[in-house]
């Protein structure tokens, strides 16, 4: 009885509970378990290090990139003028023109699709409110202007396809009362389109990926150390296969446009107009209706998947006491909430200050603090210790178990049950937010073992705390797991939410490991007394 | 890699771009049936009507040196006009054409368009200014009537109209606009057949 009251504090405290406060969403949760089922297929085929839906917002940017090289090539060779005909010059005739006009679209529509693939990753774990309603709302706009970048490519190329996306475009913009004369008028064929709007179109198009930059500085402004570009094998993997794609398959030219003409097929971009067909069919307000309705419900994610206050997690706080100054948590803080202020105490050191506007309470500054000064209430590292502590009465593991220490929002979703395979379980909100010494507990306190299972590093949901865990456990990274404590007994693995099996691999591994060495130490320890025995005997001779 | 899960990746990785490529270019067929489109396009320059009356003393007095005006012409506006469009016979719009802007003092634009079948048609357009035009008031000094009267000349005639029966091509868009240098309605289309 006295087990099951401690079982429930402990729940009360740990990671479970913080790990419920953001679900309230159904369709976040179910999103979150369909993408954590593809992240496992992803993974099985190409390694989490070359998964592109964990750094689906890196290559958004690297599309981006490659958009604006391929742009500036395609550049040379447009004319205003003769817009239809120069592409079609690019097309046919200019040297490497035909590939690098394909690798434009194919860039242009891959970044709208691992966009689309970004912004459903954060909502459906969560990310989207408090402190990240900023990146979410610019990353809403992010994808507006690469919209609008997209019409104004297309616009540019004057075939039928952009033809009618223009025409549409303007019975749009005819309903903001805003301009004197109807711009639909512009392309009924009363007279030749003029150069000044394939100048302002191209003057668009090459602005708004400016403009883009600009957004996307704001968007990233509230992360430290930013990833902007995937790794280095993903990027020449990725460029790779979309310049053979434009090789095999390079895009060609629709017919031109001619708006005394109805065009009868028209080859669609469904990237960038999917909404065209269904548009044409109603009334321009109704498209702009639907648009509006669309856009708000987008920026309004963050005010309608933000939990109740009470339920809330906390931003963490700093102990002024315990504070030594040493910048570790500063450093480590994935959102830059932390910053070094003067003391209000007598001492020559500053101390650590939170900015509860800016942290998310991942608590991944407790497990950087040495003297486990700061981090969220209740999950600072004392805190840590106490919770490990009755989970140690409580499970009491003998030499020849494994403890499971789980991220709950991976770790191969094991959290949910107390034990697993038979090794007891230990949830955390973050595998980069334990403090080293609740390890050294475990193994000092009797555990044959500790098994630490964090997410992917590329996909952490606080961003470095598989990076940050594995610093402290194995390379000295304050606060460092000390010398006395046999990392030979410690396993790390980076395992996605759907990924048990391999929970169940990396743990049999470990039982394997552990029961070998403890076979060895046992061997020595009994050579070591036949050598005793026979120095006795030596003696007693 | 396994061979067989390098086979599966190289198969996911091809259907993918294979994918993308078809995505980025899917045909779209616009125009199920045989149909042409009647268009109504022009900006013109409707006759103007303001109230005019000389400028009292005391408002000479109350606006700079530079700025008086000794005719005052207040409440602008531009002519309605009425549109009539009938093809064989069949009246497909009437209404009024008014200025645009707030006050009703910019240029009128008509922009309407029409489903006809291909074939021969008889297309009869109206476009005629609703009211009698103003006179230039006779308290105007020269200037300001030569002014009015450039204006007036500017403006599209108080009556056009054009009825002519074509041979419509499928899919083809019939365009009746306003030529400013003909000072008539002109029809165009591509590939269509001027009858009587």
């Amino acid at each position: 009885m006295i087990v099951s009251r401690q079982r429930k504090s402990f729940l009360a405290l740990s990671a479970p509970r913080l790990m419920a406060l953001p679900l309230n969403s159904p369709a976040a949760g179910l999103t979150a378990r369909v993408l954590s089922r593809l992240d496992t297929a992803v993974n099985r085929l190409y390694g989490s290090r070359l998964n592109p839906l964990y750094r689906s917002g890196a290559v958004t940017v690297a599309l981006i990139v490659l958009l604006l090289v391929t742009g500036l090539y395609l550049l040379l060779f447009y004319r205003v003028g003769t817009p239809y005909e120069s592409v079609a010059r690019i097309t046919e005739q200019v040297w490497l023109g035909r590939w690098i006009r394909s690798l434009h679209r194919f860039a242009a529509d891959a970044a709208v699709v691992t966009a689309t693939i970004h912004a459903i990753r954060m909502f459906a774990q969560r990310r989207s409110w408090g402190p990240r309603a900023m990146p979410w709302v610019t990353g809403v706009g992010l994808v507006a202007l690469l919209m609008v970048c997209g019409w104004t490519g297309y616009v540019m190329i004057w075939d039928t396809f952009g033809q009618v996306l223009a025409v549409e475009g303007a019975r749009l913009l005819d309903l903001v009362p805003l301009f004197s004369e109807p711009l639909g008028r512009a392309f009924v064929g009363e007279r030749p389109i003029p150069g000044a709007f394939f100048f302002l179109n191209l003057f668009l198009h090459i602005a708004l990926p400016i403009g883009m930059g600009v957004v996307l500085m704001l968007h990233v402004s509230r992360v430290a150390r930013a990833t902007l570009f995937p790794a280095k094998a993903l990027l020449w993997w990725g460029g790779g296969l979309l310049t053979l794609l434009s090789v095999v398959l390079p895009v060609s030219m629709a017919p031109a446009a001619d708006p005394l003409r109805l065009p009868v097929t028209v080859p669609i971009d469904v990237f960038y107009a999917f909404w065209l067909p269904a548009a044409r069919e109603v009334p321009a307000v109704v498209t702009a209706g639907a648009f509006a309705v669309l856009t708000t419900v987008i920026l309004l994610v963050p005010r309608l998947t933000r939990p109740a206050p009470a339920r809330m997690p906390p931003p963490s706080v700093v102990n002024e006491r315990l504070c030594t100054g040493c910048e570790q948590c500063a450093q480590d803080c994935p959102y830059e909430a932390i910053s070094m202020v003067a003391r209000s105490d007598q001492r020559e050191t500053q101390v650590a200050h939170v900015d509860p506007s800016r942290c998310v309470s991942c608590g991944i500054c407790a497990g950087s603090c040495a003297p486990m000064g700061v981090g969220p209430p209740g999950r600072t590292g004392r805190d840590q210790l106490v919770m490990a502590r009755t989970f140690m009465v409580r499970e009491a593991p003998g030499p020849a178990d494994i403890v499971i220490i789980t991220c709950t929002r991976g770790g191969g979703g094991v959290a949910s049950g107390d034990r697993f395979d038979g090794a007891p379980v230990y949830g955390v909100s973050c595998a980069g937010s334990i403090h080293s010494s609740v390890i050294e507990l475990f193994i000092r306190g009797g555990a044959g073992g500790v098994l630490v299972l964090a997410c992917p590093k590329e996909d952490c949901w606080n961003r470095e705390g598989p990076a940050w865990l594995e610093q402290r456990l194995y390379h000295e990274r304050e606060a460092e797991l000390q010398e006395r404590v046999d990392r030979r007994r410690i396993h790390v693995a980076y395992l996605a939410l759907s990924e048990t099996a391999g929970v169940r691999e990396q743990l049999a591994a470990l039982r394997a490991r552990v029961a070998a060495m403890d076979a060895a130490e046992g061997e020595g320890e009994i050579d070591l007394l036949r050598l005793c025995d026979a120095v006795s005997d030596e003696v007693v001779a | 890699m396994k061979p067989l899960r390098t086979s599966a990746a190289i198969l996911v990785a091809a259907v993918l771009m294979a994918a993308l490529a078809g995505l980025t270019s899917v045909p779209w067929t616009l125009e199920q049936s045989p149909r042409s489109i009647l268009r109504l396009s022009w900006r013109a320059l409707g006759e103007r009507i303001e109230r005019c009356r000389p400028a009292t003393a005391d408002e000479l007095a109350g606006v700079p040196a530079h700025m008086r005006q000794e005719v005052i012409c207040e409440d602008p506006r531009v002519a309605p006009y009425q549109l009539r469009v009938a093809v064989d016979g069949r009246v497909l719009h009437e209404g009024l054409a008014k200025g645009s802007g707030v006050a009703g003092d910019r240029p009128l634009f008509v922009l309407h368009e029409f489903e006809i079948t291909p074939g021969d048609h008889r297309i009869a357009v109206r476009f005629e200014r609703q009211g009698t035009a103003p006179e230039a008031g006779a308290e105007q000094n020269e200037p300001e009537r030569e002014h009015e009267r450039e204006v007036q000349r500017r403006a599209i005639p108080p009556a056009l109209h054009i009825d002519t029966t074509i041979t419509v091509p499928t899919h083809a868009v019939l365009l009746v606009t306003y030529s400013p240098e003909l000072r008539r309605l002109t029809l165009h289309s591509p590939g269509a057949k001027a009858g009587q």
